[in-house]
């Protein structure tokens, strides 16, 4: 009695509502758990083909927004429009003309793989991405090497010998549609005697190292820079570690800059001193000026005046 | 959108009858239709007398059946409608009484929640859970009402008549749907499912008594404008007539079971008295006669037993002038010959055969044994109408809800 006055009034109206339906302690039988089984399989399968019904409907998609892959070309009409992007020089024009199937073939046909190894073999070209926009249209995007300086090299007929442009990463290539005074302001690079690779020429070694003393001296001494005529691999073979490495600028206003192959910076510092000192001492130009040694730069004049001894840098050499 | 779009939902009757296991699958459309889909029967094994004796095993039928209901149907079934039957539940009468609060004496709704929370609040004994609560209808200064908002008066008063089962018996039922992943959402007696099946709302506002008699009990329902006001459950059907045959002729229960197909009958006519049927009816190695008139005797006994029982559970409330609609008979033990006779012999009031509401269509499903499952599919359509419509239960709510059976 004390038991049932100890319940509260919701207690005592319990209805069948009440009694838990989800206590844990449920009976299974063979029947129920294939059940179970029949409906997780159900769950897992419709996820399956949502998840399948959705890639599908994006492939489709992708498929006919772009074709990048090889032979991925969704269309039969024939490409009436080429698109051409590129960071350098080359043109639409240049494309068709060194490609014209392109412009005759149809898009089913075109065979973007190799017409993009076909580019990239060009030298000038560095990454050719290429892309099929239907129904129509081809896009092509460039993006092409800067050149460095030029080389010398024997021609086709005998005696006679071609330009070739030289980019950072040492690519020998023939430059084409880069404007005239853009080809006259690069030196020439000698000293080297250049491999032969298939029907080009190998890599040059180093070049990334040129490259950089080139864009440097560029920036920070252009009027010194434009006088620049040859650069000498003579005793740099592309390892700036080497011993006695060096790098030798040939000139209009100093006749030979040495460098060695590394920390270019306060080479550079020592190179605007030297300028400056002779341009102030109103000197017609300078024989040579060795900044390759650490803290040092040895300086020699193009006449005969009284020898200048070795000049002192800022930090007292 | 959510207005326009019909909303459904896949629900099933069970019935976990003493013979066998009953489900139909049905798709309730706005409370409007329903579609019945599929179905799945199975015999029963652990339950008696509509109580589970062997969980696991009744479980197992159970679960066979909804599967079965489900392959037919082929769809899941998302919520269970749940027959309620056995000898532990019981009812009461319980009346509420509330003094109108309002100085013009109108009813107002706080007035009807008094009264009903007064009706609804006698407590039950340790181990008792609420069935249904079924209210029996307003009166207003003693004159009945069907809705007393915005009626003068003083003294509202309503009546309910409360079921209340045995907590581990209901809980056991609850653990064998819920075995199969299953919730259910709603419980309602047998003899209210069956009772919505098998005669029309004429005949429940007028007054009528629906008896279910089933294979392991009895389940009887009186209405009196409309609602039910008193309901009941008698550990008593069809298996014990064919108990009864087995123990007096001396047979086994399938022998006993044939015989009560073949030749049963709830009365004693004058010319049964000499004729002799055979057990087996082949003339097969322990073929025997048996007199005919020994098994009316029994089942005849039997019948009276039931029927008097019902009655005398009633009282003055099965008289003709509290039930002039009269006996409804239904379940698969009403098929008894002559059952009718019997009922009206006992009771004293007119009586006839269930009849199933003719929206049923199929020809399968107009049968006695699945009138309960046929009104729990009814009340479960009826729970998914939206909660505004179902207030707005007039005339129009009427002519457009209907059943659809396929």
């Amino acid at each position: 009695m004390a038991k049932k006055s100890e319940e509260s009034p919701a207690e005592i109206q319990r209805t069948w509502k009440d009694l838990s339906q989800s206590d844990g302690r449920r009976v299974s039988s063979q029947p129920a758990r294939r059940r179970q089984l029949h409906l997780i399989l159900n769950i897992i399968g419709g996820v399956t083909l949502i998840a399948l019904v959705i890639v599908s409907a994006w492939g489709l998609i992708h498929l006919l927004r772009t074709a990048e892959a090889p032979g991925n070309t969704a269309a039969n009409h024939p490409a009436r429009q080429v698109t051409f992007d590129t960071d350098g020089v080359l043109t639409r024009d240049w494309f068709i003309k060194s490609f014209t199937t392109v412009s005759t073939d149809s898009l089913m046909s075109l065979d973007l793989r190799s017409l993009k190894l076909a580019l990239e073999a060009h030298g000038q070209v560095l990454v050719a991405d290429l892309k099929v926009q239907l129904p129509d249209q081809l896009v092509v995007t460039l993006k092409e090497r800067q050149p460095a300086v030029r080389i010398r090299v024997a021609g086709t007929l005998r005696d006679s010998y071609d330009d070739r442009v030289v980019a950072e990463d040492g690519t020998v290539y023939k430059g084409q549609l880069y404007p005239k005074e853009t080809l006259e302001r690069l030196p020439y690079l000698t000293g080297l005697k250049l491999a032969k690779q298939g029907d080009g020429y190998a890599r040059i070694p180093g070049m990334d190292t040129v490259a950089d003393l080139l864009k440097l001296t560029r920036s920070r001494l252009p009027s010194l820079f434009r006088t620049f005529r040859t650069v000498s691999l003579e005793k740099f073979d592309g390892n700036p570690l080497a011993p006695e490495a060096t790098i030798m600028i040939g000139g209009g206003f100093i006749d030979e800059i040495v460098f060695a192959p590394r920390a270019f910076e306060p080479q550079i510092e020592r190179l605007t001193e030297m300028v400056n000192y002779a341009v102030q001492s109103k000197s017609n130009g300078l024989k040579r000026v060795d900044v390759s040694f650490d803290n040092k730069a040895f300086v020699q004049n193009r006449v005969a005046v009284p020898k200048v001894p070795a000049a002192k840098t800022k930090s007292g050499a | 959108m959510a207005n326009i779009m019909a909303q459904s939902k896949i629900i099933a009757a069970v019935e976990m009858g003493s013979s066998k296991i009953v489900v139909l699958v049905g798709e309730a459309i706005e409370g409007r239709t329903v579609n019945i889909l599929g179905m799945g029967e199975h015999p029963t094994n652990g339950i008696k007398k509509g109580e589970i004796t062997d969980l696991k095993t009744a479980s197992a039928c159970t679960h066979t059946a909804l599967l079965k209901a489900e392959r037919s149907a082929g769809t899941t079934i998302e919520g269970v409608y749940l027959a309620a039957t056995g000898s532990h539940l019981e009812g009461f009468s319980n009346r509420g009484i509330a003094n109108v609060s309002a100085s013009d004496n109108f009813v107002t709704r706080a007035d009807i929640t008094r009264a009903v929370e007064n009706a609804k609040s006698k407590a039950l004994p340790p181990g008792r859970v609420y069935v249904h609560h079924i209210r029996s209808g307003f009166t207003l200064d003693g004159r009945p009402v069907d809705d007393p908002t915005t009626m003068a008066g003083e003294t509202l008063e309503t009546s309910y008549w409360h079921v209340h089962g045995d907590e581990m018996k209901i809980s056991n039922a609850l653990r064998v749907i819920n075995g199969f992943s299953l919730n259910v959402d709603d419980m309602i007696l047998s003899s209210i499912a069956s009772g919505r099946m098998v005669c029309t709302e004429e005949d429940r506002k007028a007054g009528v008594l629906v008896i279910d008699i089933g294979a392991g009990t009895t389940d009887y329902a009186l209405y009196k404008n409309g609602n039910a006001i008193r309901t009941g459950v008698i550990a008593v059907g069809g298996d014990h007539l064919t108990n009864d045959l087995s123990l007096g002729l001396r047979i086994n229960a399938k022998s006993a079971e044939s015989i009560k197909l073949r030749y049963g009958k709830a009365e004693i006519d004058k010319d049964d008295k000499n004729d002799n049927v055979l057990l087996l009816g082949d003339l097969s190695i322990g073929d025997r006669p048996i007199p005919r008139l020994a098994i009316y005797k029994i089942l005849h006994a039997r019948i009276d037993e039931l029927l008097i029982i019902i009655k005398n559970k009633l009282g003055s409330m099965a008289s003709p002038q509290h039930v002039p609609a009269g006996v409804v008979l239904t379940g698969g033990t009403a098929r008894l010959p002559n059952i009718v006779d019997a009922a009206e012999r006992i009771i004293g009031l007119p009586a006839r055969l269930g009849e199933l509401d003719s929206a049923v269509n199929n020809r399968d499903l107009r049968q006695h044994e699945y009138a309960t499952a046929l009104g729990l599919l009814y009340y479960g359509a009826h729970a998914q109408r939206p909660r505004d419509e179902r207030r707005e239960a007039g005339i129009l709510s009427k002519l457009t809800t209907f059943l659809k059976f396929n």
